[in-house]
């Protein structure tokens, strides 16, 4: 095979750029886990409190990644199908929760949904309590997750050849099965990687849910802010501990979903 | 099933691609619209299958009236230029997708569907790749499944648009063929858009050629190509030599009021002048095209004429570059010069 010119030097410098940003902080962090010894990190991973942050910050990415796979895909199918004044601007909007500082996010969030919030007043009368409770977690999230999955789609989508739509109508198919079973398979490898990237995001995100979960601990305190605790005790160690947990279990989140979107395409090409 | 187009009109802005047509197609007729690109042809296509709606005008089959019909509930088969193949799926699963997205009721069992789509695959003979995806096969071999998948739901009519425009030229020439046969077979009403004339010609029962969102003609191959009824006929079925003026008993008068076409097969060549060759010329070139030959004449004045002649009579003639010659044209038709549109461009003045 003949090689583009440029291919030494360009995976040169890729192999450099992830070695140095990505792969060197993480094994720092491995390598300073190490030297703990399996029973102290045992010991760590299982105080209630990591165990209770733990179990949080999944169930509460899991339940944000899944809202932002349906609207995600909502949103994407909107901005992609119609044509409407201000759809540019609305296109811009999706992006927001990217450029904007997640401290001001949570902030504003709090705010809002605060018990004495525009939105968490009515909310509280209803006996909803958003703000300074698990669900408010997920309000930051889903704001803060909302681009991956929209931004994952929306050129797949707009990919779709309009003629298999067309295919498919004049066979027979109705509008729904139309995108059930046409559109719909396309566009299942980018709900996967969005949604996979919303979850990651929303399992090691601090700046947004500190200000909206109250911070309770175990009942809203977040895995990343029982590290940011170890550390003000200075039990670098303990912190050490948990971000390690994290990672691997992270990893093995990424894996899981990348063999099911292969296992996906090949059962959809056997 | 028969088709009426009955004063059909379509604009896009302030484009009008259809100008109140109106065309009969009989049951079981292999009809092809011929035209040049944004001529309109597409656009009746689309408007027949129910995927586009007509602003004016009615679309009935077997004189039911198919206004406000969808396309999902029309029953026709459409087959489109690029395909569209759903890429996801095996090429068995894309023939049966009409079958399996009707209704429960009127589903066949899946042992009955299995059936239908290994009779349709073999009629395609792509048999063999019923487990493969489209993007396993060649441009020819997606065709054929696009047509198979078609023909699955029994449509009563059968709709291709410029079905082998993306295609090369010898795969054309025997799909054409066999696009050809299959009607035989199926005797499935069938419409077909191309902007190839020898396509149209030799595949249909009828050609309509249409011109500007309006049908020029309508006939037999034979008979479009024989006699034209317009300039534009003329000229879009093959080459045509424009000459500006009239011919009378063989030889050519100037006249700015008239337009003669002549076919490059039509024009006699002779070495020496006499009545039947008129016109002194001068060869530029001589090139084999194929199963003919083409000589590119010259005459005063700079005006060139294109000649085809047998391989034979190339021989007989044996002509070289800057040799004098004589023609004149066994067949030509004369036309008001004001029907002729846009012929300027490349015409030659007697």
């Amino acid at each position: 095979m003949r090689v583009l010119p440029g291919f030494g030097i360009s995976l040169g410098i890729t192999l450099l750029w992830l070695g140095l940003l990505v792969i060197l902080p993480l094994a720092a962090l491995a390598a300073k886990a190490a030297g703990m010894g399996w029973h102290d990190l045992w010991q760590v991973w299982s105080e209630p409190r990591v165990i209770a942050a733990l179990e949080l910050s999944f169930f509460t990415a899991a339940i944000a990644a899944v809202a932002n796979l349906f609207l995600g895909l909502l949103i994407a199918w909107v901005l992609v199908r119609y044509r409407f004044p201000g759809r540019k601007l609305a296109d811009a909007l999706v992006d927001l929760p990217f450029a904007l500082p997640t401290a001001v996010a949570g902030i504003a969030l709090t705010t809002l949904y605060a018990p004495t919030g525009w939105i968490g007043e009515p909310l509280s009368h209803l006996g909803i309590k958003v703000a300074f409770a698990p669900l408010g977690i997920v309000v930051a999230l889903v704001f803060v997750t909302l681009p991956f999955v929209v931004r994952t789609v929306q050129p797949v989508l707009e990919a779709v050849p309009h003629e298999v739509e067309e295919a498919s109508a004049s066979l027979g198919a109705s509008r729904l099965q139309t995108f059930r079973r046409v559109i719909l398979p396309e566009l299942i490898p980018a709900l996967a990687t969005g949604f996979a990237l919303a979850f990651a995001r929303g399992l090691g995100e601090y700046g947004s849910v500190v200000f909206i979960s109250g911070n309770l601990p175990m009942k809203t305190e977040i895995l990343p802010l029982v590290i940011i605790g170890k550390l003000d005790q200075y039990a670098v160690p303990a912190a050490t501990a948990i971000a390690v947990l994290m990672l691997i279990l992270s990893f093995i989140m990424l894996l899981a979903i990348n063999l099911l979107q292969r296992w996906a395409q090949r059962r959809a090409v056997a | 099933m028969s088709i009426s187009i009955d004063g059909v009109t379509k604009r896009f802005g302030s484009f009008t691609a259809l100008d109140k047509l109106s065309l009969e197609i009989g049951s079981g007729e292999l009809v092809a619209l011929l035209g040049p690109s944004g001529s309109g042809k597409t656009t009746l296509l689309r408007i027949i299958a129910g995927l586009e709606s007509a602003d004016d005008g009615r679309v009935l089959f077997t004189g039911r009236d198919q206004t406000g019909v969808g396309a999902k509930d029309r029953g026709v088969g459409f087959v489109f230029q690029h395909y569209a193949l759903f890429r996801h799926m095996t090429v068995a699963e894309n023939v049966a997708f009409g079958l399996t997205v009707r209704p429960k009721a009127q589903r066949p069992s899946p042992a009955a569907i299995q059936d239908r789509v290994t009779h349709l695959l073999k009629m395609v003979q792509l048999d063999w790749t019923a487990n493969r995806l489209p993007h396993q096969l060649s441009g020819g071999q997606r065709q054929r499944v696009a047509l198979a998948r078609a023909l699955a739901v029994e449509p009563k009519v059968l709709l291709l648009d410029e079905p082998f425009g993306a295609l090369d030229a010898k795969v054309r020439a025997e799909l054409r063929r066999w696009l050809r046969q299959l009607h035989d077979q199926t005797g499935v009403t069938t419409v077909f858009v191309t902007h190839d004339q020898e396509e149209a010609l030799e595949v249909a029962d009828r050609v309509v050629v249409i011109n500007q969102g309006r049908i020029e003609q309508a006939g037999p191959p034979d008979e479009v190509y024989a006699n034209p009824a317009t300039p534009f006929v003329h000229h879009f079925l093959g080459t045509v030599n424009v000459f500006h003026g009239r011919v009378h008993d063989g030889l050519a008068s100037v006249g700015e009021a008239d337009v003669t076409f002549v076919r490059p097969h039509d024009v006699a060549v002779s070495r020496a002048r006499d009545e039947a060759h008129p016109i002194a010329a001068t060869v530029k070139s001589v090139a084999v095209a194929g199963a003919l030959v083409r000589f590119e004449l010259e005459r005063e004045g700079g005006a060139r004429v294109e000649v085809l002649v047998t391989h034979q009579r190339s021989r007989e003639l044996a002509l070289q570059a800057g040799q004098q010659v004589f023609i004149g044209f066994s067949e030509y038709r004369t036309y008001a010069a004001s029907t002729v549109p846009g012929a300027a461009a490349e015409d030659y003045a007697i």
